[in-house]
C-alpha cells in the first residue's frame, strides 16, 4: 500500500530532492508544496499520511502549519526539517504533536528515509491494527 | 624895613599880582591878587590876609594842597623860579586857572616863598579844557578809588593791604571771616597762628612770603595746614601812590574753574600714575618709534630691573622669544594705529625661567597729536600651562575616544557579522542540504539504473526491454535533474561565500572605484535568508533572486568611489533594519502582508543617488531626529547597539556623501543616499571589463 507523503519546503530544490529520493523505492506517493498555505490546503483536500515540512518559511512558520495540519487531521504524522535547532524549539514541536524532528543539513539523506520509514510503519501497523479491531468487532 | 614896605615893593616889582606865603599862610596878597581872588581892596594885611582866603581855602581840598607844596612849593630853589598852573578857587567860588611862578624866601625872612599868580582862563579856552579833563580825572579817580573798596570786599579772594613796613593797612572782609578781628600788628604771625602752627619758627612759608613782600617780589605758594586743608597763596606786592603794598591770598576753594580742572587733570594724573604702579599688570608705554617710556613697576619687575633702566630703551632690545613676530607686530600695529588683542609671547627673566605672557595692544592718540602704543601684558604662564596641559590632555581623550569608537564599530560590525552569519548557515544550509542530497541521490539512482541496464540487457522479449528502456530513461533523467540540482547548489554557495568575502574584505579604502550593485547585491544575499521570510526586495526594478545576481550585475554598472566592503555594511545596516521593524511592527502579526524594499539608483549633477524604500512602517515621530544619535535603540532588550545608523552615516561621510531620511511614520521610510559618481572612470571601467557590460 503507497502511503502519501506531503513535502512543505520553500525550496524548490530541496522539494525535488525529497521527491525524488521517496519516488526511487516506490512506497510513496509524494505531494510537494513550495507554501505553507498551500501545503494546508493539500491537506484539507487529499488524504495525506505523513508530512515532512520545513520550519522557516515565508508567510508562515512551520509550527504554526503543524497546529494548523493538527487541527484538520490529528492523524497526520508531521516531521519537522530545521537547521535551527534549540530544545525549546524541539519540546514545542512535539508538544504539539510532531512525529519526529530532522536536522538540516541532513549528513545522509538516508537518515531522512529511515525516520520516514518508520513513522510509516507506524501507521501500517495502526492500520493493521484498526483493520484487525474491526474483524474482532465483527467476530465479538 | 618894614615887612608890608617890602612887599609893597615887591609887588612893584612884579607886574603880576603877588602873593608870600610863610608855613601854611597866606601872608601878603597884592591888590591886584587881592581882586583876581575877589578879595576887597585895601583890606589885606593883619590877620584878614591870612587863613580866611589862604590857600587851604583855594584849593580844592587838603590833598591838594599837599600836592601843591610836594609837586610845586618844594622844589623852588632861592634864585630859580619854576612855573605850573592849578585850579584856584575865588572867594565867590568861581574857579579859574592860575599859574603859579614862585621863589623861595632865605631862612628868617617874613616869607617863604613869593609867588605871582596869573589868570590864564577867559579867553584862552584850550586852558579850561585842560582844567576840565584835570577836573574830569579827578572825578574818574574818585570813582574808580570807590569802586576798588567795593571790590575789595566783593572778591571771593582774602585781600591784605600792608604797609612797606609789612603792619596792616585794610583787609577785606574775607579775611576778616578767616582769622577774626584784625588789630594792628604782624599778619604774618597771627595768620600763622590761626591757620599753620602755634610755633612760628621764622622759617615759614609766611615768612618767605614776608621777605619776598620786602623785596618787592611776587610769591606763590601751595601750603597744606594741619588739617589738612590745601592753600594757594599768591602774594603780589602792589606799591600804590601813597606807597602801600597791598597783596593777595588765594585759597584753594576759590580758585578758578580752570585752575580746579587743571588741579584735578594733575591729581587724576597722579592717581594714575599711582594705580598703574600698584596694579598686577605689567603696563609698557611707548612712543611712536617704538622707544619705551614709561614701565610700571610689575613691568620692570618682570624683567629684573628698575623701571628707569628700561624707559629710554627700544623695544627690540627686550630679549622676547620672537619666533611669531611679536615685536614685528606691535611695531606694525603702532605705525598703523591698530590694537591687537590677547597676544602670547614667552620670555626668558633674570632668573632663566620662561614665562609665558598675554598682553593686548593698543595705539592711542594723544591730545598733542602723537601716537603712543600701550602694551598690557599679564603673566600667564601657570594659566597657559595648566592649559596646554588641559588641552594635550583633551587630545589624548579625544584620541582614546576614537579608538573607542573604532573598537565599538569593530565589535558593531562583528556583531552585525554575527547576526549575519546566523542567516548565512541557513543560507548555506539549504544548499548544502540539496548538494550532498542530489549527490547521494545520484549514487542510488545509478545503483538503480546500473539495475536497470543489466535488466535491460538480459531482458527476454522487446516488450520487457520496451518498458526497461523507459525506466532507464526515466532514471537517466532524474539523475540529470539532481546533477543540475547539485550545481545550482554549488553555484549558490560560492555566491554567498563571494558576497561574505565582500563584507569582511579589508579594502576600506574608499577611493576604490567599484560597481554600487556589487556591493548591493552582497548585502541582500548576505540578509536573503532574513528578507525571504517577510517579503523580497526589488533592486533597479528587478526583483531580487539569489540564483540569478551574476546576471543582473553584468546588466547593471553605475561607478561610485568608494569601498564595496564598507558600502555593504552601510546597505546590511538598513536592510537588516528593515526587517527588524517589520519584524517588531505591525507587519508581523499579518501572515498575509508582505515586506517590500526597493532599491533605485540614479545619476543626478555628478553624484550617484541610491533611494532605498521600505514598508516597514517607518519611525515613530518622535523619535525620527535621534535616530543617528549614537547607542539610541529601541531594542535594547533585545541586544540593539543602537550604532547602525551611526554607523551608516559615518560610512556615508567616509564616501564624501550624505544619508537623509524621509520618514512615513505607520507605512516606512525613505533613505537617500548621495555618493560620489565616476563618470569620467566609467570609460575606463568599462574597457578593463568589457564582460560586465
Amino acid at each position: 500500500m503507497q502511503l502519501n507523503i506531503l513535502i512543505v519546503d520553500d525550496e524548490q530544490p530541496i522539494c525535488d530532492l525529497l521527491k525524488s529520493f521517496f519516488e526511487l523505492g516506490g512506497e510513496y506517493q509524494v505531494h510537494v508544496a513550495t507554501d505553507p498555505l498551500e501545503a494546508l490546503e493539500i491537506v484539507k483536500n487529499q488524504v495525506i499520511h505523513i508530512v515532512l515540512s520545513d520550519i522557516m518559511m515565508p508567510g508562515m512558520d512551520g509550527v504554526a502549519l503543524l497546529k494548523e495540519i493538527k487541527q484538520v487531521d490529528g492523524l497526520v504524522q508531521v516531521i519537522m526539517m530545521t537547521a535551527y535547532s534549540t530544545v525549546q524549539r524541539v519540546i514545542q514541536c512535539l508538544r504539539y504533536g510532531a512525529t519526529d524532528y530532522i536536522m538540516k543539513p541532513f549528513d545522509d539523506i538516508n537518515d531522512v528515509k529511515v525516520i520516514v520509514d518508520d513513522t510509516a510503519k507506524k501507521i501500517r501497523r495502526w492500520k493493521d491494527l484498526i483493520v484487525k479491531s474491526r474483524e474482532l468487532d465483527v467476530r465479538v | 624895613m618894614n615887612t608890608d614896605t617890602l612887599f609893597q615893593e615887591l609887588a612893584h616889582i612884579f607886574p603880576q599880582p603877588v602873593m608870600a606865603v610863610k608855613g601854611q599862610s597866606v601872608v601878603f596878597l597884592s591888590e591886584d591878587a587881592k581882586a583876581l581872588l575877589g578879595i576887597k581892596p585895601h583890606s589885606a594885611g593883619g590877620e584878614n590876609c591870612l587863613l580866611p582866603y589862604g590857600l587851604d581855602v583855594h584849593f580844592e581840598n587838603t590833598s591838594s594842597y599837599h600836592r601843591f607844596r610836594d609837586n610845586f612849593l618844594d622844589k623852588l630853589g632861592f634864585h630859580s623860579s619854576t612855573s605850573t598852573v592849578y585850579p584856584f578857587r575865588k572867594l565867590d567860588n568861581e574857579f579859574f586857572l592860575a599859574r603859579l611862578r614862585g621863589k623861595r624866601l632865605k631862612d628868617g625872612e617874613d616869607a617863604d616863598y613869593i609867588l605871582t599868580v596869573e589868570d590864564i582862563t577867559g579867553p584862552e579856552r584850550e586852558y579850561a579844557d585842560i582844567y576840565a579833563r584835570l577836573k574830569g580825572a579827578a572825578d574818574e579817580t574818585q570813582k574808580l578809588k570807590n569802586s576798588y573798596r567795593e571790590l575789595l570786599q566783593a572778591v571771593n579772594h582774602g585781600i591784605v593791604i600792608l604797609k612797606p613796613d609789612g603792619t596792616v593797612l585794610e583787609v577785606n572782609d574775607y579775611i576778616k571771616r578767616l582769622v577774626g578781628d584784625m588789630p594792628e600788628g604782624d599778619l604774618c604771625y597771627r595768620l600763622c597762628k590761626k591757620l599753620w602752627a602755634d610755633t612760628f619758627d621764622g622759617n615759614c612759608s609766611f615768612c618767605r612770603m614776608k621777605d619776598a613782600l620786602r623785596e618787592g617780589r611776587a610769591f606763590r605758594e601751595l601750603v597744606e595746614d594741619r588739617n589738612g586743608n590745601h592753600w594757594f597763596f599768591t602774594w603780589a606786592p602792589v606799591m600804590d601812590s601813597k606807597g602801600h603794598v597791598s597783596t593777595i591770598i588765594k585759597t584753594i576753594s576759590e580758585i578758578t574753574p580752570e585752575m580746579r580742572l587743571r588741579e584735578k587733570i594733575a591729581l587724576k594724573d597722579e592717581f594714575l600714575y599711582k594705580i598703574m604702579e600698584t596694579l598686577p599688570f605689567g603696563i609698557l608705554i611707548m612712543d611712536e618709534s617704538g622707544c619705551i617710556e614709561y614701565v610700571n613697576r610689575t613691568f620692570a619687575r618682570r624683567w629684573g630691573l628698575e623701571s628707569r633702566q628700561m624707559s629710554g630703551a627700544l623695544m627690540d632690545e627686550l630679549h622676547i622669544y620672537d619666533n611669531s613676530g611679536f615685536v614685528q607686530n606691535i611695531r606694525d600695529a603702532l605705525s598703523t594705529g591698530r590694537d591687537l588683542k590677547d597676544i602670547e609671547y614667552q620670555y626668558e627673566n633674570s632668573e632663566g625661567k620662561v614665562k609665558i605672557l598675554l598682553c593686548d595692544f593698543y595705539a592711542l592718540e594723544l591730545s598733542d597729536g602723537k601716537r603712543r602704543g600701550i602694551l598690557i601684558e599679564a603673566d600667564r604662564t601657570d594659566s597657559v600651562l595648566r592649559r596646554r596641559r588641559a588641552e594635550s590632555l583633551a587630545r589624548d581623550l579625544d584620541r582614546e575616544i576614537q579608538e573607542r569608537n573604532r573598537a565599538i564599530i569593530e565589535q558593531e560590525k562583528l556583531a552585525a557579522v554575527g547576526r549575519l552569519a546566523a542567516g548565512i548557515t541557513h543560507e548555506l544550509n539549504t544548499p548544502t542540504t540539496y548538494v550532498r542530497g542530489n549527490l547521494q541521490l545520484i549514487g542510488q539512482y545509478s545503483d538503480a539504473l546500473d539495475k536497470e541496464i543489466s535488466r535491460f540487457v538480459n531482458a527476454s522479449d522487446s516488450h520487457e526491454q520496451s518498458a526497461s528502456r523507459k525506466k532507464i530513461c526515466g532514471l537517466t533523467e532524474t539523475i540529470q535533474n539532481a546533477g543540475r540540482s547539485a550545481f545550482l547548489g554549488t553555484e549558490r554557495i560560492l555566491n554567498i561565500i563571494q558576497s561574505m568575502r565582500g563584507f569582511v574584505r579589508s579594502d576600506t579604502e574608499a577611493d576604490n572605484v567599484i560597481n554600487i550593485y556589487e556591493p548591493l547585491r552582497d548585502s541582500i544575499v548576505l540578509t536573503y535568508n532574513r528578507i525571504k521570510r517577510f517579503g523580497k526586495v526589488v533592486l533597479g526594478g528587478w526583483e531580487f533572486d539569489p540564483e540569478n545576481t551574476a546576471s543582473f550585475i553584468q546588466g547593471h554598472c553605475v561607478l561610485v568611489k568608494g569601498s564595496a566592503q564598507r558600502l555593504s555594511q552601510l546597505f546590511v545596516i538598513l536592510l537588516n533594519n528593515s526587517i527588524d521593524a517589520w519584524n517588531h511592527g505591525e507587519g508581523a502579526s499579518s501572515l498575509m502582508g508582505r515586506l517590500r524594499v526597493e532599491i533605485d539608483v540614479k545619476g543626478r549633477d555628478g553624484r550617484i543617488h541610491v533611494i532605498y524604500r521600505d514598508n516597514a512602517g517607518g519611525i515613530p515621530k518622535e523619535i525620527e531626529e535621534r535616530v543617528f544619535e549614537p547607542f539610541f535603540t529601541t531594542r535594547s532588550h533585545e541586544g540593539g547597539t543602537g550604532l547602525g545608523l551611526s554607523i551608516a552615516r559615518q560610512i556615508v561621510k567616509e564616501h564624501g556623501g550624505e544619508i537623509t531620511l524621509e520618514n512615513y511614520p505607520g507605512r516606512g521610510v525613505c533613505w537617500h543616499i548621495s555618493l560620489v559618481g565616476k563618470k569620467e572612470e566609467q570609460r575606463f571601467y568599462a574597457a578593463k571589463y568589457p564582460d560586465r557590460r
